[in-house]
């Protein structure tokens, strides 16, 4: 029985899809109806021959899944798996201490399987020898996924026995998980007091306290019984209905021999059980002629959701030829049975046989196996359909390859189970090429809501170089819902340095993949998430790659770095320099603004001392005419709350860096001559008297002369002319003087001699101590340039 | 046209009465599946081939096994080389056992050597004409299946000896 559908459905879906799309680049095949995907499975691949498969969903979990089948030599061999049936672990049933009167060999039959409430497994099988020796009935629990088993001698539900010789036969169980995870097994004992009657067995409370089984209740009582063989029975079970089918064969067994389909109801969780209905006759499908024995067993299921109940068989559509798979239907009372509807929806006349029905999802699903395809060989099938009365079903085959017809048995049963995710998993022996042995067990992924949708976020982002940031790949499924255990993979395509550039996994059970990296090189790389939707193995199919740019930014300034480091320059030169900015990893900052200063011999007169650039590209220049001759120190930092403080706090963001600047004095004109006595009357400084007259003689190696000027608080007598340049009217000299009549301070005079009258005469004087008279005319007295 | 010589022509002749004098093929046991692999009902099974030209009749022939004699249903007519495979209900063959089939007069017409199946799986023995016995899985041959029946124990036209 399948589990109810957990996830919201159609009239909830385009709010979620909407949300989801917020922010995302979404990939997508699909977002309304699409055909289920198929995936089949080898499920261990064993040396020895694996069929008669049953298999189930824990209904709290639809990624965990356990699975049984008969192997030969052997015995039992079980399956499980987390992953929604993708992977498998497996294993050897144990015999534990079991053993079987009147047996020449120990083989065990007939698994059916089902789970507890609390992911415990309950298997049932029977174990016995050769044919005609007795088999016993037994039901073993695994409450770690199969790692462990109870000894099936303390599982006993009917023991077989030698006087008379009984073979318990043809099994089914199911967990009543809704009361108390009662224990119910049904099956056909042949000899004894209830020889071929289909009888009822439960034990209460499950593997909590113990397994205690009843004595066999009759099931196949009149009119279905009168001395049949009543065979085949199965389970299904909703609320306070249980049902038992069984095919009564009352003409024998051979293939086309008559027989019908019955089921009983019990309401009180097998204390006692209603008169059998008949739900349809049958001709009985076997296939001896090919080699292997079958036989039209019904299989049952009921819709939790109408209460429901729906039987299928194989069965000759009159013709005694093309066997096809039925399916009939009731109401929960089993008042009125439909007539039957094929299920395979094949044209022609290939056989269909052993179906396994499962309804779930609104959905009847019915597999079987089939020769419609590959030229005669066998495949397994899915037929479904809506619930109805009568379903109108879409067939699609399942197995990927064929499963020869000279392959021998196949089993009794095929399993059938759909899970809460609307993942069908038929399971089936499988003798195709390849096999571990000559069939092995075979399960597939039948998708009903398909991973359908890729979705990426964060998009287009910028991030700060050295910041991890985080990316997820979401996949979701047709109808919205989180896709678990998606092949996903991220790749990075970048010119810089990132921290990772791949990476690869499953999406979790929220359907994400997450990648994180980070970059410390300033730029744009593309990042590529990809998820193999359909699991094929590749990423090729279209809405499996999802790209979006991450944008990397500097960070904030680490260093500065300004240059030149240290130069020489003759004085009224512009020197420039460039202030590189760099945060911690390198990479060239953001806009940011730097402050320059100057201090030293020019770092007093303001011409400029200080001064701003916003960098471009994490560069920013700054250039200055050094006037006065010797050492200058620039120092630039970069002010990253642009407050007009550098903060020294590295976390403040605020490197600096300082070069040296050497102004040298310019080479004297050979042959220059100036002289002058006057006044000048600067606004800031008062009225300043000077007179001066430098020259330089060839046949001096330094320039000669004297300047005096007075200002008040100033008293300045050079000591010596260092250098004196002069272009026709206009001339400068520098020296070195005493103020006050000590000291040493450099001077630097420019003058311009305007001619005659003298009022159109120019005198500056600027000293190291940052005196700066100012461009100034003549108040009184002359200038002359020689 | 040339004559042939006398002598090979009179073989010629004396080859063509032995040959139209020979019995027909007779039917054998063609598969014996000693151990299926579960033990239901039916599991067992038994086909023999009839070789011949000609439809014949199994119908009271027997089966004779290490478990007892089963009777072949009056009337079984098989076609030329064609198969007719038989279930019995029960449990009739011995994991190690031979088949002899006995036609309506008491005659062994044919027996399988002495064949073991403990393997419980879906293997089985089977023979072509002219070919060894072999075990693994195989489908009918020949033209045709006819699904045979045992007879019950209340066939009174059979008159089993």
């Amino acid at each position: 029985m399948a589990a109810p559908l957990q996830t919201l459905r159609a009239s909830v879906r385009p709010l979620t899809v909407a949300l989801i799309l917020i922010g995302t680049i979404v990939a997508t095949a699909s977002a309304s109806h699409v055909p289920p995907t198929v995936k089949d499975v080898n499920m261990a691949n064993l040396p020895a021959g694996e069929r008669e498969l049953s298999i189930v969903v824990d209904p709290n979990d639809p990624n965990h899944l356990a699975a049984g089948a008969n192997q030969r030599p052997g015995t039992q061999h079980w399956y499980t798996s987390t992953d929604g049936g993708r992977n498998w672990d497996d294993g050897v049933l144990p015999n534990g201490t079991l053993t079987v009167p009147g047996t020449t060999s120990v083989l065990m039959s007939d698994p059916s399987l089902d789970f507890g409430s609390n992911g415990e497994i309950y298997y049932s099988a029977l174990m016995h020898g050769g044919s005609g020796e007795p088999c016993t009935l037994f039901v073993s629990v695994s409450t770690d996924d199969g790692a462990n088993w109870t000894d099936p001698a303390t599982g006993i539900v009917a023991a077989g026995t030698t006087s008379p010789t009984v073979c318990q036969d043809k099994e089914h169980i199911v967990v009543d998980r809704g009361n108390s995870d009662n224990v119910y097994v049904a099956w056909t004992p042949i000899g004894g007091a209830n020889d071929q009657t289909t009888v009822f067995s439960r034990d209460l409370g499950g593997i909590g306290n113990g397994l205690a089984f009843s004595a066999p209740l009759a099931v196949s009582t009149a009119p279905a019984n009168a001395g049949c063989l009543n065979q085949g029975a199965d389970f299904a079970l909703t609320g306070s209905n249980l049902y038992v089918a069984f095919t009564s064969f009352c003409s024998g067994f051979g293939d086309n021999d008559p027989a019908s389909v019955w089921v009983a109801r019990s309401t009180n969780q097998g204390g006692s059980f209603g008169t059998p209905v008949q739900a349809a006759t049958l001709d009985n499908v076997d296939f001896s002629g090919l080699g292997f024995r079958s036989r039209s067993f019904p299989s049952i299921d009921v819709d939790t959701v109408t209460g429901r109940v729906f039987v299928a068989y194989a069965d000759y559509a009159g013709a005694g030829t093309n066997a096809d798979t039925m399916l009939v239907s009731a109401p929960a009372d089993l008042s009125a049975w439909t007539g039957p509807v094929t299920v395979n929806q094949n044209a022609g006349t290939s056989d269909q046989w052993m179906p396994w029905v499962d309804v779930g999802n609104g959905r009847v699903h019915v597999d079987f196996y089939t020769r419609a395809y590959d030229s005669g060989a066998i495949n397994l099938a899915t037929a479904y359909g809506d619930v109805a009365a009568s379903p109108a079903f879409t067939e699609i085959r399942v197995s990927s390859a064929s499963t020869p017809t000279s392959t021998g048995f196949l089993g009794d049963y095929n399993g059938n189970f759909v899970g809460s995710d609307d993942v069908l998993h038929p399971a089936w022996g499988d003798g195709r090429a390849g096999n571990g042995g000559s069939t092995d067990a075979w399960t597939a992924r039948v998708d009903f809501s398909p991973p359908t949708t890729l979705a990426l976020a964060p998009l287009n982002s910028s991030n700060e170089v050295g910041t991890i940031v985080a990316f997820t790949a979401t996949v979701t499924g047709a109808h919205g819902e989180p896709e678990q255990f998606i092949p996903a993979q991220f790749s990075v395509t970048s010119a810089g340095t990132p921290s990772s550039t791949a990476a690869s996994g499953v999406t979790n059970a929220s359907g994400t993949f997450g990648f994180s990296y980070t970059n410390t090189t300033a730029g744009t790389d593309t990042l590529t998430a990809r998820a193999d939707l359909n699991e094929d193995g590749d990423f090729l199919d279209p809405g499996e790659v999802v790209s979006t740019s991450v944008t990397w930014t500097p960070g904030p300034p680490a260093s500065l770095d300004l240059t030149p480091a240290t130069d020489t320059n003759t004085v009224d030169d512009t020197h420039q320099l460039t202030a590189t900015v760099k945060d911690q990893f390198g990479n060239l900052v953001a806009p940011v603004l730097v402050r320059f200063s100057v201090s030293g011999a020019n770092g007093v007169l303001g011409i400029p001392t200080s001064g701003s650039a916003t960098t471009v590209n994490g560069v920013a220049t700054f250039s200055y005419v050094g006037v006065l001759p010797g050492d200058d120190t620039i120092t630039a930092y970069a002010d990253y709350n642009s407050d007009g403080v550098r903060d020294p706090n590295p976390a403040a963001h605020e490197p600096q860096d300082t070069a040296l600047k050497t102004w040298n004095l310019p080479p004297s004109t050979e042959g220059a001559h100036v002289t002058g006595a006057g006044a000048i009357d600067p606004t800031a400084g008062g009225v300043g008297r000077f007179t001066f007259n430098p020259q330089k003689k060839q046949s001096e190696p330094s320039p000669t002369g004297k300047l005096d000027y007075d200002a008040p608080d100033l008293d300045l007598r050079s000591t010596s002319i260092t250098a004196i340049v002069q272009s026709g009217s206009t001339a400068t000299f520098f020296g070195i003087a005493t103020i006050n009549g000590s000291g040493s301070f450099v001077f630097r005079v420019d003058i311009v001699d305007g001619g005659e009258p003298s009022s159109s005469d120019h005198f500056r004087i600027r000293l190291s101590t940052g005196y700066d008279s100012g461009d100034q005319l003549l108040t009184r007295g002359n200038i002359q340039t020689h | 046209m040339a004559s042939l010589p006398l002598a090979i022509v009179a073989a010629l002749v004396i080859t063509a009465c032995v040959q139209a004098t020979t019995a027909p093929p007779r039917p054998f046991v063609s598969a014996l599946e000693l151990a299926p692999e579960d033990p239901s009902p039916g599991g067992q099974f038994v086909w023999l081939y009839n070789p011949s030209g000609k439809t014949i009749n199994l119908g009271c022939y027997r089966l004779r096994s290490g478990r007892g004699t089963v009777v072949i249903r009056p009337n079984t007519l098989v076609p030329p080389q064609s198969t007719v495979t038989f279930a019995p209900p029960q449990a009739w063959l011995r994991a190690s056992d031979q088949v002899e089939l006995v036609n309506r007069s008491g005659r062994v017409v044919n027996r399988t050597p002495m064949l073991r199946d403990d393997a419980g799986d879906g293997r089985f023995w089977f023979k072509r004409p002219a070919a060894e016995w072999r075990f693994g899985t195989t489908r009918t041959y020949g033209e045709g299946v006819v699904r045979g029946k045992i007879a019950t124990a209340a066939v009174e036209s059979c008159k089993v000896t």
